[in-house]
C-alpha cells in the first residue's frame, strides 16, 4: 500500500517514492494531502497541486456514484450507446458489476476495424478477477448502425459464457449496439431504444446552507425537475435536496467578546475533556467548528493546524488552554511560554489567511472556570455548563 | 467555465483540459474514472489519470477507516 502510494507520487509529482514511504510511517496519506508542506523539498507549484488533489477526494466522497444494473435491456442499451455509440470503429467493452449489481468498471477489451473485433478471453477473465467482478455485460457497436447478429457473435458469446463460468463470473447479457437499435442475448431480433441519453443534472446541495434565498432557489429547481424524466435526476440528489429543505437552521454561537470565547472554550473542555484546542470562526465570528489539539510547537504542527482551519473554511480562530496545575493567587494565568506559543501560531495562521483573534488560558475553580486573555490580559470567570471530563493528557 | 481543480488535473495528467471538463461534467468524477478506458485519452494520459484515481481512492478509504 505504502509502496503504491509512493509510486503514484513519483509518477505524478516526481517526488522520490522512498521519501513518501518514509513519511507514511509517521503520517497518513490524508495528512500529506492536507498539509503537503510535510514533504521535504517540494516546490510551491507541487504544494498547490497536492492541495487540489485533497479537494478532489472530497468531491469523490460527496458524489454518491452508484450505477445499478438496469433490469430493462432498453435502458442498458441506451447507457451503452452513450459510451460506444456513433463510433467509426468497432469497439468491444465490458461493464463489470460487483455483487450488489453496482457498476465498478467499464473496460475496453478490443478495438477492431469496421467489421470485426477480436476477443481475448484471457484478458477479459483477468480484468474480471482484477476488479473482483461477480457479473458483467459485454457489448460491441456496429459502426454501420445496423445491429444485426452474425453467427460469429452468438458463437463468441457462448464461448465467453463458458470461459467466465470457470472463474465464477456470470455473463448477464451481451449487446450489439446500432444506431437507436440493439440486439442482445435475449432479443435476437433488432429492438428500438431511445438513444438520446438524458443530460446529467447535478444538484448542488451544500450541506451547511440554510438561508432563505437558497431554500427558495432549491424549491424552484425541484419544481423544474418534476417536469423532467425521472431518470434525469438521481434519487439520491433529490433526497439530499428535500432533506436540506426540512432542516432547521443550525444555531451558531457568535463570539462578540472575551466572555463569549471563554464560554465556548468551557463548553468544548467540559464536553471533550481536552486540555487545549482551537475554535474556528467564520467571517461573522460564528463558531463553525473546533479542534482539540496540543498548542502547536513545531513547524509541522503549525502547518497541520492551519490546514485544519482551512478545512473548516475558517477565517478566524481562538486558541485556548486549560491550566491543570494550581496557580498561586495573584499570579497571571498566561505565562511567557503561552505568549511565545500563541504568537508563533498567530504568525503561521496569518500566512494561511486566518486571523487569531485571541488566546485564552482557563483554570477550574470549584464550579467555574477563571480565564485570562493573552491579548488584553483581562480576566473573568464562567460557570461550568456540566462537570468537566477529566483531562485526557497522559501522565 | 473550467475550475481550478480541472486545470490541476489536466496539468498533472497531461490531458486536454476542455475534454476533461466535458467528460467530468457528463459522467461525474466517479463515473469519469469508471469509464476512463472508453474515453479515448492517450495511453500515457490514461496511465497518469489511473494513478490519480488510485491515490484518491486510497485517501478516501483511509478517511472511512
Amino acid at each position: 500500500m505504502k509502496h503504491n502510494i509512493g509510486k503514484s507520487f513519483e509518477i505524478l509529482f516526481n517526488v522520490k517514492a522512498s521519501k513518501i514511504e518514509k513519511l507514511l510511517i509517521d503520517y497518513r496519506l490524508n495528512d500529506l494531502l492536507v498539509a503537503p508542506g510535510i514533504i521535504p523539498g517540494i516546490t510551491i507549484e507541487q504544494h498547490e497541486m497536492i492541495g487540489t488533489l485533497n479537494k478532489w477526494t472530497r468531491t469523490i466522497t460527496s458524489e454518491n456514484f452508484s450505477y445499478k444494473k438496469e433490469i430493462d435491456p432498453k435502458e442498458t442499451a441506451r447507457y451503452l450507446y452513450s459510451l460506444i455509440g456513433g463510433r467509426k470503429t468497432e469497439i468491444l467493452v465490458a461493464l463489470l458489476y460487483n455483487k450488489n449489481d453496482e457498476l465498478i468498471k467499464s473496460a475496453r477489451l478490443a478495438e477492431g476495424g469496421i467489421s470485426s473485433t477480436q476477443i481475448c478471453y484471457q484478458a477479459l477473465s483477468r480484468t474480471a478477477v482484477e476488479y473482483g467482478a461477480t457479473s458483467l455485460i459485454i457489448a460491441h457497436n456496429h459502426p454501420s448502425g445496423n445491429p444485426e447478429l452474425s453467427v460469429d457473435d452468438i458463437k463468441t458469446w457462448t464461448a465467453l459464457e463458458k470461459s467466465l463460468k470457470t472463474i465464477d463470473v456470470d455473463l448477464s447479457d451481451c449487446f450489439v449496439i446500432g444506431d437507436g437499435i440493439f440486439c442482445s442475448k435475449d432479443h435476437f431480433s433488432p429492438t428500438r431504444f431511445n438513444k438520446y441519453a438524458p443530460e446529467k443534472i447535478v444538484l448542488d446541495v451544500p450541506q451547511k446552507r440554510h438561508d432563505m434565498q437558497y431554500k427558495e432557489s432549491l424549491n424552484q429547481r425541484l419544481a423544474d425537475y418534476a417536469n423532467l424524466e425521472k431518470s434525469a435526476v438521481s434519487d439520491i440528489a433529490l433526497k439530499i435536496a428535500e432533506r436540506a429543505l426540512d432542516e432547521i437552521p443550525a444555531q451558531r454561537n457568535s463570539i462578540s467578546g472575551l466572555c463569549d470565547a471563554a464560554d465556548e472554550a468551557e463548553r468544548v473542555i467540559s464536553h471533550t475533556g481536552a486540555d487545549s484546542g482551537v475554535l474556528f470562526l467564520n467571517t461573522r465570528h460564528q463558531v463553525i467548528g473546533y479542534k482539540t489539539t496540543k498548542i502547536p510547537k513545531t513547524a509541522c504542527q503549525h502547518k497541520i493546524l492551519a490546514a485544519n482551519a482551512l478545512q473548516h473554511n475558517a477565517s478566524a480562530a481562538i486558541m485556548f488552554r486549560r491550566e491543570l496545575q494550581s496557580v498561586p493567587e495573584g499570579t497571571p494565568l498566561v505565562s511567557n511560554k503561552d505568549c511565545t506559543a500563541f504568537s508563533s501560531s498567530e504568525k503561521h495562521l496569518k500566512n494561511a489567511g486566518i486571523t487569531l483573534l485571541d488566546s485564552i488560558v482557563l483554570i477550574q475553580k470549584d464550579d467555574r472556570f477563571e480565564y485570562q486573555s493573552a491579548n488584553s490580559k483581562s480576566t473573568g470567570s464562567v460557570f461550568l455548563s456540566q462537570p468537566p471530563k477529566k483531562s485526557i493528557r497522559k501522565k | 467555465m473550467r475550475s481550478e481543480k480541472i486545470n490541476v488535473l489536466a496539468k498533472l495528467s497531461g490531458a486536454d483540459a476542455d475534454k476533461l471538463n466535458l467528460d467530468i461534467k457528463k459522467y461525474g468524477v466517479n463515473g469519469f474514472f469508471v469509464h476512463l478506458e472508453l474515453l479515448d485519452y492517450p495511453l500515457d494520459v490514461e496511465k497518469k489519470l489511473n494513478e490519480i484515481h488510485k491515490l484518491l481512492l486510497s485517501a478516501c478509504s483511509e478517511k472511512e477507516a
